[in-house]
């Protein structure tokens, strides 16, 4: 399948035709070709990071546009941010923190059944990441996606409660609500996440003296 | 019965008005069966073909279109003409301001222009509380919303930060009136981050205030400085404009054969056809209406030679379509770059022709271009030299297309961005997306925010609940419906007009 970005309305009608869920919409970018995009939106940035996907994947590329962007005199005031799951072992995080300003990791499951189910894999390295980044002072944010039945239960929620103390109680904590914008499958049955219980969450973990959770301000 | 006055019985008859809305359609109507201003021929041809336009504001002028005082003259020397002292406590000032707005005039019969609030207010807040000053300023802006209903009415604040700014803009989050529509001034030298953070946090509440680039506009003025006014009119205080005539590019572009007759004929003529039409109505503005006889002139709060004229331009973006698909090019405004450039250089173009006219009874001998957005787009016409609704790039291309135009327009171009409600996770974007277009050369900043129920349509504040209250009746979705001349049709509104409308979006009784 072709994809003409000038005819392009986003239905994403394309994304489900294939039946391996590839992307027509992929581009192929260089580290030039972003750092020229990047340079023509500079006036609206602070910062750059980058997303997914797993971002983490295309790790030689990440660290290559990092390292031009803190050497270029008209962007290196810019901040790179990495969106990740976590799951990158703790050579790699070495060889592209030192080029990196904050990382913002996500933990989707603590149980490590759970955490297969959800995702297909074991949770040791995401945690590890975590700890690991927290560490070298570049966890920005660790987030949990809270899914009604699945992620929400005590057990979980204690256990993000120990994970994050152990941490600093201190660390933002950013409380994702799941909901169907974007998602696709089985999934669509599960039911959404909503406000109402987010906030009772997020009470009950300020209550046990975590310091900074931060909830969704719009639900779509 | 004659027409006339059968249309005089209609308006006195319509269920759907208030009886001052009646009033003002019933002047407008005497003031329109006058006739118009001497015209030649050939300017007469061009409005009534509506290629030119000049607002409806009337067959015989004997008001200025914007008027913009210096209020600091009588909250310092008083009014004799008024019989009131100068004032000496905030109480005094907030009152004098009250019953001076009453005294101002404008093309709708309301003030349009509210004073640059912290500015006239701050020197009489010394010995108030800071709840005091809360409570004064939220009885006075609820005046102004009830009093003063109309949509264009115009307050603004900065670019220092002071309490009095603080506190409207606090004021005006909470209480999310339609009246007074508000600008912040901002100035990164003057105005603080906390201040401009605060002006983009209300933004997110109530997709208020405009924010206005002051480095931009302020060497353009004098020592008394400017005001912005309506739908970002940016104007000389202590005067203001006398007219605003406008161009239909779309139009232009119509009877032009290609992109070179457009440029070398077509448009030179119809430029020229609306300068004509602009000097008739200031001569009768200033030699036959007697307004500048006016105690407003003798007091001083406005000087008979500061009033500009605003050479208006809309319908850009059909304008540059039309002639792309003369062409043989396919781009459309907006997204192609090809289109933008062609876009930029009608404005360039336009500057040029309206910096070379002298004109006579103008502010500095001549007009000033405006990118014109105060009348709706019924006719498929985009407002002044925006990106049609619906078809909009996402914000930073957006700003990027339009950004080179806003050298051309000194008094005044406005865009309104539309955000994605998630902006309110993320207030700093929204900053950022100011300090950008800024940066790059935006002179003013709008933003509808797309949860938000007060929201702009071409510049002025609606509420989009008030909009949903019409369509149960059966109501069309068009602004101007909603907004009050239409509404007049009984088929359309079963209820009243809105209480607080747009009068220069409605000035006509149809």
């Amino acid at each position: 399948m072709l994809h003409d970005a000038s005819i392009c309305s986003q239905c994403d009608k394309c994304l489900d035709v294939c039946p391996i869920n590839a992307n027509p919409k992929v581009t192929q970018y260089s580290v030039d070709d972003v750092l020229a995009l990047v340079r023509k939106n500079k006036p609206f940035l602070n910062g750059i990071t980058v997303s997914g996907g797993e971002a983490t994947t295309q790790l030689k590329f990440i660290i290559a546009l990092f390292t031009a962007i803190k050497a270029d005199k008209t962007l290196h005031d810019l901040t790179c941010f990495i969106d990740s799951n976590g799951h990158l072992p703790e050579a790699a995080w070495k060889s592209v923190l030192p080029v990196t300003d904050g990382v913002m990791l996500d933990i989707k499951a603590f149980d490590r059944a759970l955490h297969v189910k959800l995702t297909g894999r074991s949770n040791e390295r995401v945690l590890a990441s975590a700890r690991q980044l927290f560490e070298a002072g570049k966890l920005h944010e660790l987030r949990y996606l809270l899914i009604p039945e699945r992620t929400d239960g005590q057990q979980e929620l204690k256990q993000l409660f120990e994970f994050v103390r152990e941490l600093d109680v201190d660390l933002k904590l950013r409380l994702n609500a799941f909901q169907h914008h974007g998602v696709k499958g089985g999934a669509l049955k599960w039911p959404t996440m909503k406000k109402a219980d987010v906030e009772r969450i997020a009470q009950d973990l300020k209550a046990r003296g975590l310091k900074n959770v931060v909830t969704p301000s719009v639900y779509i | 019965m004659t027409e006339l006055l059968g249309r005089f019985k209609g308006i006195t008859e319509d269920p759907g008005l208030s009886f001052a809305q009646k009033a003002r359609y019933l002047s407008l109507e005497a003031e329109n069966a006058l006739p118009y201003p001497a015209l030649d021929a050939d300017t007469a041809k061009a409005l009534s073909e509506r290629v030119i336009c000049d607002m409806y504001e009337g067959h015989a002028p004997f008001k200025p279109r914007y008027v913009m005082p210096d209020y600091s003259v009588v909250l310092e020397k008083g009014s004799a003409f008024l019989e009131l002292d100068p004032a000496t406590t905030l109480d005094e000032a907030l009152n004098s301001l009250m019953i001076a707005y009453h005294h101002v005039p404008s093309v709708t019969n309301m003030p349009v222009f509210i004073g640059r609030l912290d500015d006239l207010l701050l020197r009489y807040c010394s010995d108030v509380s800071d709840e005091d000053l809360y409570k004064k300023l939220k009885l006075f802006w609820r005046y102004l919303d009830r009093v003063l209903p109309d949509a264009f009415m115009h307050a603004n604040v900065g670019p220092s930060d002071n309490r009095v700014a603080r506190t409207i803009m606090r004021i005006d989050a909470e209480l999310k009136q339609i009246a007074p529509n508000l600008t912040f001034l901002w100035d990164p030298q003057v105005s603080s981050d906390e201040i401009f953070s605060q002006a983009c946090q209300s933004i997110i509440e109530c997709s208020k205030p405009h924010i206005a680039n002051n480095p931009l506009h302020q060497p353009l003025f004098d020592e008394y400085g400017y005001g912005v006014a309506s739908c970002y009119n940016v104007l000389p205080l202590c005067g203001g404009a006398s007219t605003l005539t406008r161009i239909n590019l779309r139009e232009v572009a119509r009877r032009s054969k290609d992109t070179t007759d457009f440029f070398e004929n077509v448009l030179p003529k119809y430029i020229d056809l609306n300068f004509r039409l602009t000097e008739a109505r200031i001569d009768h503005l200033f030699n036959k209406s007697g307004f500048f006889e006016s105690f407003l002139v003798k007091e001083g709060w406005i000087q008979r030679d500061r009033f500009t004229a605003m050479y208006g331009v809309f319908a850009m973006a059909q304008c540059v379509n039309e002639l792309q698909e003369k062409e043989g090019r396919s781009g459309q405004y907006g997204h192609d770059e090809t289109a933008n450039k062609l876009g930029h250089r009608i404005s360039k173009v336009l500057f040029e022709a309206v910096d070379a006219r002298p004109m006579e009874n103008v502010w500095r001998g001549k007009a000033m271009l405006h990118s014109q957005a105060g009348l709706s787009d019924d006719d498929g016409c985009t407002p002044g030299v925006r990106i049609p609704y619906g078809s909009e790039p996402d914000p930073v291309t957006h700003v990027q297309a339009l950004a080179e135009h806003h050298a051309y327009y000194p008094s005044g171009v406005s865009e309104i961005l539309t955000l994605d409600e998630t902006i309110e996770n993320n207030p700093a974007a929204l900053e950022q997306l100011v300090k950008g277009a800024f940066s790059l050369g935006f002179r003013e900043f709008s933003a509808n925010i797309s949860n938000n129920d007060l929201v702009r349509i071409t510049g002025y504040m609606v509420r989009l609940s008030d909009i949903e209250k019409f369509n149960e009746c059966g109501g069309s979705r068009t602004n101007t419906t909603v907004l009050g001349a239409e509404a007049a049709d009984k088929g359309k509104i079963l209820e009243r007009a809105p209480r607080v409308m747009s009068h220069e979006l409605s000035p006509r009784y149809s």
